[in-house]
């Protein structure tokens, strides 16, 4: 491929583009389409927890806006925008390649995405409603047709449009390791990756080892709706008074099966947001970040012990005891290199020379969120305070932190940061400012307050808090949502300006921050092809500040410019 | 010269933000007393090992917040110290440390503290009264063995929502005691109590705050929970169940009392109750 003007035509240029960048952007306006979705359903029901008495929703309508905020978050808008939408714009920058392994792979796979996200919308209007058994699917509720709100169809829809989100990742993931393990450009080590890049690869690896058991779990629960099978129902149920002609299956298998992804899908999109902010906290902080390779090899060591942790979300599910204390040994294990990520987090920062620039300020923010998602993560890894915790609100506030908080900086760091590689421009600064304050502020009051109302043991999925025990920590949802309102109104800044600084904001150079890594050896935005003419021949570290006899300089990756 | 330079002064503003973030957190958990009341012996366990990491992680918490207040207030001193590569030693005492310290807060925390309250928690002791629970969208069922020490057999047939709910078989003798109680649940105080959990339809999650211990209740499987509740709860003023397992919408209103009951008004309960066989 050479760096040409590329194919003509409104299909080819757009819709059925196989230019990564192109691709990575359309991902970005996925996830921003869909987080309307998404965070219209928060505001929706944290107005029903906040007013009780103004009846805003029905019970039903609750536990579908409940189940389908968190499915549509995760899946369709954290990783759309951070993995798919980042790693496929800054992948192939960053190794140095004229493109993903893959071309064809990168708009099949998004358009598969779109379907996924399309169904699970689609969803909300057919018969019984969307799923409403919570966006972790336990049967027996999600295996039931005739269990309640939802079962029905949305249920049905809801593993369909899985399905499409699964065979998307699939592909993103297939094309991010072939093109990190053989599309890197001459001198480019692996030992020589931005982190960034180290994140999005190790996260593929551990996305590719642990999907295809939700994937089974997706099939036999299919099954089981649909063609009378009994993977998941065991006999002698009876539901409505009814008794059901199931016999044999295990429910806890499922939550083994999905769990044996969902847990390493956390680390899926945490890893590359901790990546994104390791080069900029190095871009903006002009130095070196603390301990690349201890960094590689705590990423690594996540990505392992990772696989093996699934059984903490499990720990008053019926499972054998004796598992539990083996999973809150090796859950408790995985904060080693957690501890040793953050450490280098903090410790890059050691003697920097920061540039107060919106992705920088986010990148810190990322860092305290990182902290505070961590300590919460420590009551709930342990197995007996996991007995007054579990399904109260300091699991809501804690997997929001990790993966709300923490990877949504990640994400907004990145595109601020790499917002000229997507249109040539930068982004307005002020509007960034604008956008930071109320957005971390408020995301920070909320779930950190979900932890302290969760200590008062108050139930998650509650449409409705009315035992006495519960009196003292609900008193505090009105404060809560207003929090959440303004957070949440505060993306409307971050839209706006995304818009209009794609059209109309300042021109970048190829590398208006003065950083180091490949893609800011390039044109903004790259042309066809990334590199005209020859590509970057790597000759170093990625982090090449501090340079010079005074500390400030800096030297490209590819020796080819720099100060 | 560069846009983003002008913003010094909101790295200053971004350090008391970060350094105020770990004070309010520790701030909070002084405000009030969040935890409910402990109902249960077992409660003090569950909260001595809540408190053990709340003051470690605490700590953790607030020195790495304080840090990075810190260095970003340092790095926005124009000619202050330059960069430089922390030697060998530096990265290696920076990565031993924190891992060490975390796996020995961590595994003290879970090994030392923990792992006794999960064990007493899952493990029969002689003498500890068996109580079934059964739930069902959207109740809680207490059943009591009654003076034989027998459970009756169950036989689905026999479910009758309004006058059977655990479907008992009225033909099983060692049934015409049991006693089923609907919505309440009677425990004597200072005694073990081994509470055998099940559910007729969904996964539901039977979960007394005030005990701190919670536990699913799934289809097609018996699980165990143990706990001793601590002492009679007051007239008017029973202890709450609150369902905790998604068990579709009207989840939030599966609810139950719990009424403890010292060991003689607990005999006397037990003689009164009405039995299936009634």
């Amino acid at each position: 491929m050479s760096a040409d003007a590329g194919p003509r035509g409104f299909l080819r240029r757009f819709v059925f583009c196989s230019d990564h960048k192109a691709i990575g952007v359309q991902y970005l306006v996925l996830a921003m389409a869909m987080s309307v979705v998404g965070v219209g359903l928060s505001f929706w029901f944290r107005a029903q927890l906040a007013w009780p008495g103004a009846q805003i929703m029905t019970p039903e309508q609750y536990v579908m806006a409940v189940t389908m905020h968190g499915t549509i978050m995760i899946f369709f808008v954290v990783s759309a925008a951070l993995w798919s939408g980042l790693g496929s714009l800054v992948v192939p920058l960053q190794v140095g390649a004229r493109g993903m392994a893959f071309p064809v792979l990168g708009p099949v796979g998004f358009w598969t995405n779109v379907a996924g996200a399309a169904v699970m919308v689609a969803s909300f209007f057919v018969e019984g409603g969307a799923s409403a058994g919570g966006w972790t699917a336990y049967p027996p509720l999600s295996a039931l047709r005739n269990s309640g709100a939802g079962a029905l169809w949305g249920t049905t829809l809801w593993i369909l449009g899985m399905a499409l989100f699964i065979v998307s990742f699939t592909m993103g993931a297939l094309n991010v390791v072939a093109t990190v393990l053989n599309g890197r450009t001459r001198g480019l080590t692996l030992m020589r990756l931005p982190l960034a890049t180290w994140t999005w690869l190790v996260s593929a690896v551990l996305g590719l080892f642990s999907f295809p058991a939700l994937t089974a779990a997706a099939i036999l629960l299919l099954l089981d709706r649909h063609a009378g099978t009994s993977f998941f129902l065991p006999s002698g149920l009876l539901v409505s008074g009814r008794p059901m002609p199931n016999a044999g299956g295990a429910p806890l298998l499922f939550q083994h099966l999905f769990w044996f992804l969902g847990h390493p899908e956390v680390y899926v999109l945490v890893l590359p947001a901790v990546g994104i902010a390791f080069d900029v906290l190095a871009a903006f902080g002009r130095r070196p970040v603390h301990g690349y390779r201890t960094t590689v090899w705590a990423l690594l060591a996540i990505a392992l012990l990772g696989m093996l942790v699934w059984g903490h979300h499990m720990f008053v599910s019926g499972m054998n005891p004796f598992l539990g204390t083996a999973f809150s040994v090796t859950t408790l294990l995985i904060t080693a290199p957690f501890a040793l990520l953050g450490v280098n987090l903090l410790a890059s920062l050691w003697r920097s020379r920061i540039r107060f620039s919106t992705p920088m300020m986010f990148a810190l923010a990322l860092i305290s969120a990182v902290g505070a998602g961590g300590v919460g993560g420590l009551f709930l890894a342990t197995s007996a305070a996991n007995l007054h915790l579990h399904d109260t609100y300091f699991v809501v506030g804690h997997f929001h932190l990790m993966i709300g908080v923490v990877t949504l900086m990640g994400t907004f760091a990145g595109v601020y940061y790499w917002f000229p590689k997507m249109f040539g421009r930068t982004m307005n600064e002020t509007l960034g400012r604008i956008h930071f304050w109320p957005t971390v502020s408020g995301a920070f009051a909320v779930f950190v307050l979900h932890h302290f109302q969760g200590l008062g043991g108050l139930t998650r999925r509650y449409y409705e808090h009315t035992q006495d025990v519960f009196q003292g920590p609900a008193s505090l949802h009105p404060a809560v949502t207003l929090l959440a309102y303004v957070a949440g109104a505060a993306q409307l800044v971050f839209l706006v300006n995304f818009a209009w600084s794609a059209f109309a904001g300042p021109k970048a150079g190829g590398n208006p921050w003065e950083a180091t890594t490949l893609e800011w050896t390039t044109a903004s935005p790259p042309g066809r092809g990334n590199w005209e003419g020859e590509l970057p021949e790597v000759v170093g570290e990625p982090y090449g500040y501090a340079e010079g006899p005074d500390g400030t300089g800096f030297r490209m990756q590819n020796a080819e410019g720099g100060r | 010269m560069r846009r983003g330079e002008r913003g010094a002064a909101g790295g200053l503003v971004l350090a008391l933000f970060l350094a105020a973030i770990a004070v309010a957190v520790v701030a909070l958990w002084f405000w009030r007393g969040w935890l409910p009341p402990q109902a249960s012996e077992q409660a003090r366990g569950v909260d001595r090992v809540i408190s053990y990491i709340a003051a470690a992680a605490g700590l953790i918490l607030v020195g790495g917040h304080f840090v990075l207040a810190r260095f970003v207030l340092a790095s926005r001193r124009e000619g202050g110290p330059a960069y430089r590569p922390a030697g060998r030693r530096a990265e290696l005492l920076l990565s031993v440390i924190p891992v060490a310290v975390m796996v020995a807060v961590t595994e003290v925390g879970t090994m030392v503290l923990g792992a006794p309250v999960w064990k007493d928690v899952h493990t029969r002791q002689p003498g500890d009264l068996e109580v079934e629970i059964t739930g069902m969208q959207y109740e809680w069922l207490a059943r009591y063995p009654g003076g034989d020490g027998q459970w009756g057999r169950r036989d689905i047939e026999e479910f009758d929502g309004a006058i059977n709910p655990l479907a008992l078989d009225p033909r099983d003798r060692a049934g015409k005691d049991d006693i089923v109680s609907r919505g309440v649940i009677v425990l004597p105080a200072g005694r073990g109590v081994w509470f055998s959990i099940r559910s007729w339809d969904v996964l539901h999650g039977f979960n007394v705050p005030a005990f701190r211990l919670k536990q699913d209740a799934v289809p097609g499987m018996v699980t165990h929970l143990r706990l001793v509740p601590s002492a009679p709860t007051p007239p008017g003023a029973p202890l709450e169940v609150a369902c905790a397992e998604l068990c579709s919408s009207g989840h939030y209103r599966m609810k139950a009392k719990v009424i403890v009951l010292s060991p003689e008004d607990y005999a006397k309960w037990l003689e009164t109750a009405p039995r299936f066989g009634d």
